[in-house]
């Protein structure tokens, strides 16, 4: 088990990449499930809340009336009353609606509202996410709609009066429930979310990991070396797949347990066969960076470059796995793109895994196999790749084998 | 001086893991987001929401709660696409049974004893739009609950009151109280703000190529580097030579990835392309600094230094925001709790940098990023100073 020992060695001499890629990287995928808010658990219904900002330069009821009636649907960010302050707000996100109410704008809008003509405008700024902006527009509008009836109806009411009947009425809300359907979120989906982005971090780790161990192995007067001892070539190939292996587990197992100790709750809603084919699944997906590094060190990849090799496959395959940007919304030409990626399919098992039953039925683990079995076809694909290219390159002179003999004759 | 500056820019435009980095790495993650945020801008406005709608009575209510479900569906910009059933448990049926498809009910709405009740799926994907929906849904009916009790209470205080047509216009005509205005110089939107993380990264990527052309200017970290030791040319001329070659190398891939960001992204800068050039400049300068920075590392062969690199910059890119809505989300949450988290960032400070060029009307914000900017590459530079300047090597 020399060739192993040596492997696993030389993974030591370069202990600077698993800890970057596969310790270091595997944190973000940790950060970004745990910053996941699910909205509701149970039977009771919370509405969206957005962050709204009023410029009141009028001071009247009716302006104040409507930051009361925006407080139900938002929470309140205090913006200065300039154009810099507008800018900086709506720019960096701060504020979702921000109101601006010109001064006189209560005794205006109440004029208008006894005299049935339209009611004066009020200015908003809507941030980039536009659709709550539109959210908490239409409370305001709910809110003024009010007050302009009252008024109409009661030519004697004043604005206080008006205001304050407003805000009752609009405090009558129609009943929500929750209906509870199969597809509802769960601890579950964090740790799922976790499986799905370690997709980039598992790609680039392994990729290059290996990249670094074959490219070092593979170096020719290493290869020469190797070939004129008396260890079968078989051996030599099967101890460097083991070390390899080897590599790929650790990755596999720590980004595992991390999602798996940074998780409990998700652990325990699971059950021990979801757990498995969740584990096991991730594992079927690892073998496809451990075929592409190899194939890397074959083609005697230089290591930056199997690190952007490893680092743009890993991201673009996390994005067609959906890691990014939920795949439901993407244009049908990029759904059928990501079916032709393993991260669909790794997400599709994971996903599959994540719901089964203690006790599994065999229809229940059969599309989940499928979706493996997809997985490790794209290993075998890029393996024999590999090894073709591996054929090849024996056969040139930078190999160490014959061939340099014959170029130099 | 300018010799070494041409073999320099030579040598870095040959080495292919250099170039892959600095230039393939952004227009593939470019063409990326191009497939990613282009329907996802699309989305920004809200398509009608898919609902389910039992079929109210002929009764007063049943007929109001009708008229403004047609209402609502009616029209340019309708808010509902209303399916409509017959009962309350095959309204429940139909939700259920298309809420894994891609085209799910949000709900469905029904009117118990004259008032309206909504059964709402709540959130059922990741990052979705469903709660939101489910809320501006729950809202209208919230208005039109509103609506119907205030028309009550008028009828019980004055019968003739709905005889006035001022109260009855004012009942019922939608309120347009507000005008939508713009603060700054274009609208922001979403996906904007992921191009030009995507910038910073792709930027500070970039480092690579300084790194690489320090690691051959010094003695004792390359072959080619211990022969340039005792050549003739001096030593502060090959420094300054070697970091403006790598510097322009960078400036000029990452111009490259600006301009196809902004001919096949469809990423508008409004004019605004001289002082993004500006911004790409300090941003290749900050990264060169990186570079030299990494490259004074003492004990630690070169491919472990570009894995320190891949490692900062990653990490510098999460926390710009750059993995997707889930991470600008999180992005937005630290910087609003930590500013001083931003400011150490350069993924940040040169994301923001474009930022403030499209969305401020002044260039007070534009300075200031880029003086940040400037004070990271000066202070990344005294890092490496100690061993970008002349020296022994196993000297007796």
């Amino acid at each position: 088990m020399r060739v192993f020992k040596c492997a696993l060695r030389v993974m030591r001499a370069h202990l600077i990449f698993p800890l970057v890629y596969i310790v270091g990287l595997s944190f973000m995928g940790l950060f970004m499930a745990m910053s996941f808010s699910f909205g509701q658990a149970d039977e009771q219904f919370q509405p969206a809340r957005g962050e709204y900002a009023v410029v009141d330069r009028d001071a009247s009821a009716v302006s104040q009336g409507m930051i009361d009636a925006l407080s139900a649907v938002g929470d309140k960010v205090e913006v200065a009353d300039d154009r810099r302050a507008f800018q900086d707000a709506v720019a960096k996100g701060a504020v979702d609606y921000l109101l601006v109410v010109p001064e006189g704008y209560g005794d205006a809008f109440a004029a208008a509202a006894r005299e049935g003509t339209d009611a004066p405008s009020l200015d908003v700024v809507f941030s980039y996410y536009s659709a709550e902006g539109a959210y908490l527009d239409e409370a305001v509008g709910s809110y003024l709609s009010a007050v302009r009836t009252i008024l109409a109806a009661h030519p004697t009411a004043t604005l206080e009066e008006a205001v304050d009947d407003a805000l009752d009425a609009v405090g009558h809300t129609a009943q929500t429930t929750i209906l509870t359907t199969d597809a509802g979120m769960t601890e579950a989906d964090r740790f799922l979310f976790y499986l799905q982005w370690s997709t980039y971090t598992l790609f680039a780790g392994i990729t290059v990991c290996i990249g670094v161990l074959t490219a070092t192995m593979g170096r020719t007067d290493v290869r020469r070396r190797s070939l004129t001892s008396p260890l079968p070539f078989i051996s030599y190939n099967l101890q460097m797949g083991l070390a390899c292996l080897v590599v790929t587990a650790f990755a596999w197992l720590w980004t595992f347990a991390i999602g798996a100790i940074a998780f409990p709750q998700a652990m325990t809603s699971m059950t021990v066969a979801g757990v498995t084919w969740c584990a096991l699944s991730m594992f079927a997906f690892c073998l496809i960076p451990l075929a592409i590094g190899f194939l890397l060190g074959q083609l005697s990849a230089s290591i930056t470059v199997s690190n952007a090799v490893g680092n743009i496959c890993g991201m673009v395959i996390s994005f067609l796995g959906g890691a990014w940007v939920p795949l439901d919304i993407m244009s049908p030409a990029v759904l059928q793109v990501a079916q032709l990626m393993p991260g669909y399919w790794y997400n599709k098992a994971c996903g599959l895994a994540a719901h089964l039953n203690s006790v599994p039925t065999l229809d229940a683990i059969v599309p989940i196999l499928q979706s493996m079995g997809v997985l490790l076809l794209f290993t075998a694909v890029v393996l024999v790749i590999a090894l073709l290219v591996a054929r090849m390159r024996t056969q040139t002179s930078t190999a160490g084998g014959n061939a340099a003999a014959h170029t130099a004759l | 001086m300018w010799n070494t500056f041409k073999y320099t820019l030579l040598w870095l435009v040959r080495s292919p893991g250099i170039m892959v980095w600095s230039l393939l790495f952004p227009l593939v993650l470019t063409s990326v987001f191009i497939a990613m945020f282009g329907p996802l801008d699309d989305m920004a406005q809200l398509e009608p929401m898919r609902v389910v709608v039992v079929e109210p009575d002929d009764s007063v209510e049943g007929q109001a709660f009708k008229a403004f479900i047609d209402a609502t569906s009616e029209g340019d910009d309708l808010l509902l696409d209303p399916t409509f059933v017959a009962t309350a448990d095959e309204a429940a049926d139909l939700v259920r049974k298309n809420a894994d498809t891609d085209d799910p009910y949000i709900g469905y709405v029904t009117l118990e004893q004259g008032k309206p009740h909504a059964y709402v799926v709540g959130e059922i994907s990741m990052g979705g739009l469903e709660n939101l929906k489910c809320s501006i849904l729950a809202l209208m009916l919230d208005e039109y609950t509103a609506r119907a009790y205030l028309a009550e209470e008028l009828v019980s205080a004055d019968p003739a009151a709905l005889a006035d047509p001022t109260v009855m216009k004012a009942l019922f005509e939608p309120m347009e109280a507000t005008v939508q205005m713009q603060v700054t110089e274009g609208q922001p939107k979403e996906s904007t703000r992921f191009y030009f993380a995507l910038l910073g990264m792709a930027a500070l990527f970039g480092g690579g190529v300084g790194l690489a052309a320090c690691q051959r200017l010094k003695g004792n970290t390359s072959a080619l580097g211990a022969r340039r030791t005792i050549g003739a040319t001096s030593h502060a001329r090959a420094v300054a030579a070697t970091l403006a070659a790598s510097w322009l190398l960078s400036f000029a891939c990452l111009a490259v990835a600006f301009a196809y960001m902004e001919i096949a992204g469809g990423v508008s800068f409004a004019g605004h392309e001289g002082a993004c050039l500006v911004v790409v400049a300090a941003a290749s300068l900050v990264a060169t600094a990186l570079g030299c920075a990494l490259s004074a590392i003492p004990h630690l062969p070169e491919e472990g230094k570009n894995g320190i690199l891949t490692g900062v910059v990653c990490f510098a890119s999460l926390f710009a925001g750059l993995y997707g809505q889930p991470t600008m989300e999180l992005a937005d949450t630290i910087s609003a709790t930590f500013p001083a988290a931003d400011i150490i960032n350069p993924a940040t400070q040169i994301s923001q940098a474009f930022y403030s060029i499209m969305y401020y009307d002044t260039a007070g914000p534009l300075a200031e990023h880029l003086g940040i900017l400037c004070v990271m590459a000066i202070l990344l530079f005294l890092v490496s100073a100690s061993s970008l300047r002349r020296q022994r090597y196993a000297s007796v």
